[in-house]
């Protein structure tokens, strides 16, 4: 038996040992990187993502350097719309037209631009200096564009026009560690295309990175949304929005999320996995957004098996997705009605869209006609005309924005049933490579934000 | 017919060996499964089914000629009995569609139509070329 005292000094040596066996947290340390090409294309909704994201990251002590337009320069690098003046010399004015207004950025410590070679340079000095044992989180919140021709070339939209290809950020992911978990979140227009991120080479899909994977908003040929110019923070639905809400815990408007929610497995943890099926089960929006996985499963898809449906996997997370996807809607998955909603908003959205050009183009007669000549009643008419067609074409063009985002709603439900079939025919035709890269990618998914 | 034209046909059934198997998955799915290729036809992308559909005719030929290599090479062989090794075949692939569909069992279902669908095709060969 041990005396008081002498226990005492095991524990306090017992403790002293463990302090110093631990090994330091791993922390996540986190590059922001957004704006537009030009002050006209940099709209407002993408500062205020990055200053949500900027305060979300200290709120939990999370480090993270911001890159944003034109850095710290005094060029205006943010649009964003105010109302019109009503101008009496002009009947060409509309009332209450928003007009589109310019300004620096509002952002509290922005480490520099995002021009090409500072970008370059800065990011690659943040990745080499990963310390061990931490992760690196690269986010985009800007435009993409796309490479008709091949969109393996797509790229990330710069400040003074610059591009930066999927293999130019290739080439910077390899600055870091090796083998440290790098994991990336892009959230522009046809961003799909940075799932190939995850090769050393990623044209010919060749030298598979297993630390490496992401999370896109968009397939490689899809608009995305997200490029308001409102300041209406409960309109945004953006990925950003919904996938930072969810690691957050907290809505866009601030109400809290349940963690029940969102952590599905239970482990009191919300995964970046998590958080993208939060995003996909949440976002009433035109975004059929995608992880790396998910887009590794589609590239592997054998010929034979790509269009099959036949089969169900009702075992697999992208099934049991699917299915809250459609009883959020109070639509059931049986093939005939999902062909039915799918015929039907399709359908709307093409009639609104017809709809809303028929209206520009009345709009663009009406106003190519010379005011100056009009008086009296002629110019008062000529001028309710105008606003009439102007009012058409809003809101047909809403109409057509609703329709869409309920189309993709549809399209999603198709889009994990098969996500679900492929999951299962990898485990039964893929081979042990194949199977290995799809876990690895998963097991870098569901990491999370550290601390 | 000439040799020539004899060679353009058997390319012809070899080339239409896939789009026959496609279109018969294509009935197939609208009765068992998301119907996904006439659904993106219909509400989607044209393009995308056009660009998927080209995809696969190409990386479905190897297996489309050695679909076919079986099919001759049975054929030949059988002799006499050239209908009744057609009949075969046509019959093991149909069972094995049935056995996916309704036991599912895991053999691609495409893959058997391409099979069912050379040895079809086959048949409509010129007598001569088959020997």
């Amino acid at each position: 038996m041990l005396s008081t005292a002498q226990a005492k000094v095991v524990i306090g040596k017992l403790l002293v040992s463990i302090a110093l066996a631990a090994p330091a947290m791993a922390e996540t340390r986190a590059s922001l990187i957004g704006g537009g090409n030009t002050v006209d294309h940099s709209q407002v909704q993408i500062e205020a993502n990055v200053g949500w994201l900027q305060t979300m990251f200290r709120d939990r002590n999370i480090k993270a350097r911001t890159y944003f337009g034109a850095g710290d320069s005094a060029e205006p690098d943010v649009a964003y719309l105010a109302l019109a003046e009503p101008s009496s010399s002009s009947t060409e004015a509309l009332p209450n037209e928003p007009r589109v207004q310019y300004r620096r950025h509002q952002l509290p410590e922005v480490s520099g631009s995002t021009r090409k070679p500072e970008l370059m340079e800065a990011l690659r000095r943040d990745l080499a200096s990963l310390p061990a044992g931490d992760d690196a989180l690269v986010i985009f919140n800007g435009h993409g564009g796309i490479e008709r021709a091949d969109t393996r070339n797509n790229y990330l939209k710069l400040w003074d026009d610059g591009r930066m290809t999927v293999s130019d950020l290739e080439s910077l992911l390899d600055a870091a560690p090796a083998g440290a978990p790098v994991r990336f979140v892009m959230a522009q227009c046809y961003s799909g295309a940075f799932a190939s991120l995850i090769y050393d080479d990623p044209r010919a899909a060749s030298g598979f990175r297993a630390n490496r994977c992401g999370f896109m908003s968009e397939a490689a040929d899809r608009l995305a949304e997200g490029c308001g110019l409102s300041l209406e923070e409960t309109e945004f639905r953006d990925y950003t929005t919904y996938f930072f809400a969810a690691l957050g815990g907290r809505t866009r408007s601030g109400e809290p999320i349940e963690q029940r929610v969102v952590d599905r497995d239970g482990d009191g943890v919300v995964s970046f996995r998590e958080s993208h099926f939060y995003a996909l089960l949440s976002a009433q929006s035109t975004d059929l957004s995608r992880s790396t996985s998910e887009q590794y499963l589609e590239g592997w898809s054998p010929w034979y098996l790509r269009w099959d449906s036949l089969a169900e996997n009702d075992g697999s997370i992208y099934w049991s997705l699917a299915e809250e996807v459609a009883h959020r809607y109070g639509w059931d998955t049986r093939a005939a009605t999902l062909s039915a909603l799918r015929g039907l908003y399709a359908g709307t959205v093409d009639a609104a869209d017809a709809r809303r050009a028929l209206a520009q183009k009345e709009l663009r007669t009406l106003k190519e006609q010379p005011a100056g000549e009009l008086a009296g009643d002629a110019a008062n008419g000529r001028h309710q005309a105008l606003l009439d067609q102007q009012r058409a074409a809003e809101t047909a063009g809403r109409e057509s924005r609703d329709a869409t985002r309920m189309l993709t709603q549809v399209e999603k439900i198709y889009r994990l049933r098969q996500l679900a079939r492929l999951e299962q025919a990898l485990a039964t035709y893929g081979s042990a490579a194949e199977r290995s890269r799809y876990a690895d990618l998963v097991h870098c998914e569901a990491g999370h934000l550290s601390p | 017919m000439g040799f020539t034209l004899k060679a353009a046909w058997l390319a012809a059934l070899i080339a239409a060996t896939y789009p026959l198997a496609v279109t018969v998955q294509v009935a197939l799915d609208a009765l068992f499964g998301d119907s996904l290729l006439l659904e993106e036809w219909l509400n989607g992308s044209r393009r995308t089914v056009a660009h998927a559909v080209v995809d696969g005719w190409v990386a479905s030929l190897p297996w489309v000629l050695g679909f076919w290599a079986v099919a001759i090479l049975l054929r030949a062989v059988s002799g006499p009995q050239r209908l009744a090794e057609l009949g075969t075949l046509l019959i093991v692939g149909a069972a094995l569609v049935a056995t996916i569909l309704w036991l599912s069992v895991q053999v691609p279902v495409l893959l058997v139509l391409v099979l069912i669908s050379a040895a079809a095709l086959e048949c409509c060969r010129p007598r001569r070329l088959r020997s």
